[in-house]
């Protein structure tokens, strides 16, 4: 029984009104104290003494007062079953009303099926039920207390054919024909009904004539009737039986055992016996001969191998021979950003320190003859420019105009450096008597440069 | 420093074709005792040779096969698909260990079909590699997919040629890493068992006090999924569990 299903059956319960035509009762034969909405108990039916394996019935109560809106707002955990095999059935049950302290209840019930999966005691802990507020009533947590089975193991004279059921079986064995041919299976259906935990156990050994092979093909169980609170269980097991041997066969008798805790002993049951008339394969052999024939002929062969490959063997690769890739990728990414930042760190160092250098250049200009001095005070004032836009290769003259646009300085700043510029290289051609003094010159500039490189720095 | 890739990747190759190839034989004579024991019919006395050998620590796809074979002609189904599996765990490839198992598979009494579990499923893609050859396998694709981006990284004119086939190869090489990474968890947490013993009950817990829930003959195989003691969990391939005793079983 899963909770799941509990839970739908309890909705189903709820859905649909039970005729009231109930009874003084005392419910479980434990007192309720009257007055209260609703009542809980857990009780197993029967004996809490039972054998390993055998059939258990759990069964948790709720008594509901027979009030509107009562069956609402209400939510059943049952336990986990710790140490149980559950197999499942949930059923309402007679009688689904009674009278406590004068007063009306219904009872909803969820039965559990259980097999003890281990001897011992075994305490199933409380199921509880949870009652939700609403404009009727408070809310409340209602709980069971525990039950404890006491689980036997089986007795020690178990017959060889015993396969771990326990219960009251009953065994029907069909055969879907009898008459076939070399290698092509019959079907043998075996069913087992009767209470007890024919879900858990394997199919029972078959046993064949010689040359016989058997596998088993499928199973199913069902829930067959529930008959005055009895839970029968129907299981079919499909067995393939595929002949090795023409010829007129007999199969014998299915023998099954299973342990009666009614009786407290073992019971052997057996199936009938079957006679199948195997014809022969298309080339007249059977197929048992075939395979002796094979058999015989084989012998896995040898193999020369060498006893000096210890240590040769190819190892795992190691946990880090993946991750050397990864660092050499780490390593490329931080060398190019690494490369990547130490470029702008250079081009911001130069752009800090133009205005500097080109101040030294000129102020060494003085000791200079005319002509170098000229060109040295051109170079400085393009190497400014260079420092301040960042460029990586020099620039020439005619680039300026240009490259002044890009510049955040006032375009008057950008015409005075253009013009001076112009000024500085034409200085060189003038014939000798007529050239200017120089250090008019480089005042200007110097003035203009710090000008500019005010405004820079604004920027 | 896509030529220094290129010389990791040979190199790699070279180490996994020389684990492959064959090597000169260095006979124990023992092994020539053991195979004249064999052909003479004395297959307990040829076992023993093999199994001697084993206990010295010699390890080698055909010392199983062998061991197999004399285990097969003794009729012990389970210790003979046990050696055989062993000596296809260590030579997937070896097609007389494969048609071994598939013959005693077909011979013992268990019919076994299906898969165990999706994750074990998962573990035998590849299954023609060892657990060594696809780690290192995985180590060849990791390395050639790192190397691809990283020639992306550091050529413009690499990055367009070799888009798609980085798409490629970093499948190819997180698939790989997936599978190495569940061989290795379903190899080392769900090993493979072969029952040895030529019954053993199955029971639904650690111990004779649960229910038996069955029975397994010799060489049926299971996977291990936990311990407890002498006991242990097992997964059977059509998904059935139970516990067993440690002592009815040998891993591969």
């Amino acid at each position: 029984m899963r909770v799941g299903q509990a839970i739908i059956l309890m909705i189903y319960l709820c859905l649909f009104s039970w005729t009231v035509t109930g009874q003084d009762d005392d419910p479980g034969g434990e007192p309720f104290p009257p007055g209260e909405a609703y009542y809980v108990e857990a009780t197993i039916e029967g004996d809490a003494q039972v054998y390993l394996g055998e059939q258990v019935i759990y069964v948790f109560r709720i008594y509901v007062q027979d009030s509107p809106g009562a069956r609402s707002g209400l939510l059943q955990t049952l336990p986990p079953f710790d140490g149980f095999w559950q197999a499942g059935a949930f059923e309402p049950r007679t009688p689904p009303v009674t009278v406590i302290g004068g007063q009306q209840y219904q009872i909803l019930e969820s039965i559990v099926v259980l097999y003890p999966a281990r001897t011992g005691q075994l305490t199933i802990q409380p199921a509880r039920l949870e009652v939700f507020e609403n404009l009727f009533r408070e809310a409340q947590m209602l709980a069971t207390n525990p039950v404890t089975v006491d689980v036997l193991s089986l007795p020690d004279d178990a017959p060889p054919t015993f396969n771990g059921a326990v219960g009251q079986f009953t065994l029907d064995v069909t055969l879907d024909r009898r008459e076939t041919r070399l290698g092509e299976p019959v079907t043998m259906t075996i069913n087992l009904t009767g209470e007890g935990n024919v879900q858990q156990i394997p199919a029972p050994n078959v046993p064949v004539p010689i040359g016989w092979r058997v596998f088993e093909n499928r199973s199913r169980a069902e829930l067959q009737s529930n008959i005055a609170g009895l839970l029968l269980w129907s299981r079919d097991f499909e067995v393939l039986l595929v002949p090795g041997r023409a010829g007129t066969q007999e199969l014998p008798p299915l023998v099954f055992a299973y342990f009666d805790p009614a009786s407290e002993s073992y019971v052997t049951v057996e199936g009938p016996t079957f006679t199948v008339d195997v014809l022969p394969g298309v080339d007249g052999l059977t197929a048992l001969e075939e395979a002796d024939a094979g058999q015989t002929a084989f012998v896995p062969s040898l193999r020369e191998f060498d006893t000096a490959t210890n240590g040769r063997a190819l190892p795992l690769a190691p946990w880090w021979s993946w991750l050397l890739p990864l660092l050499g990728l780490i390593l490329v990414v931080a060398g190019r950003q690494g490369s990547a930042y130490l470029g702008r760190w250079r081009r911001q160092r130069r752009q800090v320190q133009a205005y500097q250098r080109a101040h030294a250049m000129i102020e060494q200009l003085s000791v200079q003859p005319y002509v170098v001095a000229v060109s040295r005070l051109r170079e400085a004032l393009l190497g400014y420019m260079w420092d301040k836009l960042g460029y990586s290769t020099p620039l020439e003259s005619h680039n300026i105009p240009t490259l002044m646009n890009e510049a955040p300085v006032p375009p008057r700043h950008a015409h005075a450096f253009t013009a001076l510029l112009t000024e500085i290289e034409a200085l060189p051609y003038a014939p000798e008597h007529l050239r200017p003094p120089l250090e008019p010159i480089y005042s200007r500039a110097l003035k203009l440069l710090a000008a500019m490189d005010r405004q820079w720095g604004r920027e | 420093m896509i030529r220094w890739m290129g010389t990791i990747l040979i190199l790699l190759s070279a180490v996994l074709l020389s684990a492959g190839m064959g090597y000169a034989q260095d006979e124990d004579p023992r092994s020539s005792e053991a195979a004249a024991a064999y052909q003479s019919g004395d297959y307990v006395g040829a076992a023993a040779l093999y199994e001697a050998m084993l206990v010295e620590g010699i390890v080698s796809p055909g010392l199983y096969v062998n061991l197999g074979a004399a285990y097969y002609q003794q009729g012990d189904l389970g210790q003979s698909l046990l050696n055989y599996r062993r000596a296809h765990r260590l030579d997937p490839r070896d097609t007389d260990a494969a048609a071994m198992i598939a013959r005693i598979r077909s011979e013992r009494i268990d019919l076994q079909v299906g898969g165990y579990s999706l994750i074990d499923a998962v573990g035998q893609v590849f299954d023609g590699l060892t657990r060594q050859e696809l780690s290192w396998l995985s180590v060849v694709v990791w390395w050639g997919w790192i190397g691809l981006v990283i020639a992306v990284l550091l050529s413009k004119r690499w990055r367009a040629l070799l888009r798609d086939l980085n798409v490629v190869a970093g499948g190819a090489a997180l698939l790989l890493l997936v599978l190495v990474v569940v061989r290795e968890y379903v190899d080392t947490q769900r090993p493979v068992a072969v029952v040895v013993e030529p019954v053993v009950d199955i029971y639904s817990g650690p111990g004779e006090a649960y229910l038996a829930i069955g029975r397994l003959y010799s060489a049926a195989e299971l996977r291990v999924i936990a311990g407890e003691g002498n006991w242990v969990r097992f997964l059977l391939p059509d998904g059935r569990q139970g516990w067993l005793p440690v002592d009815a079983i040998e891993e591969v």
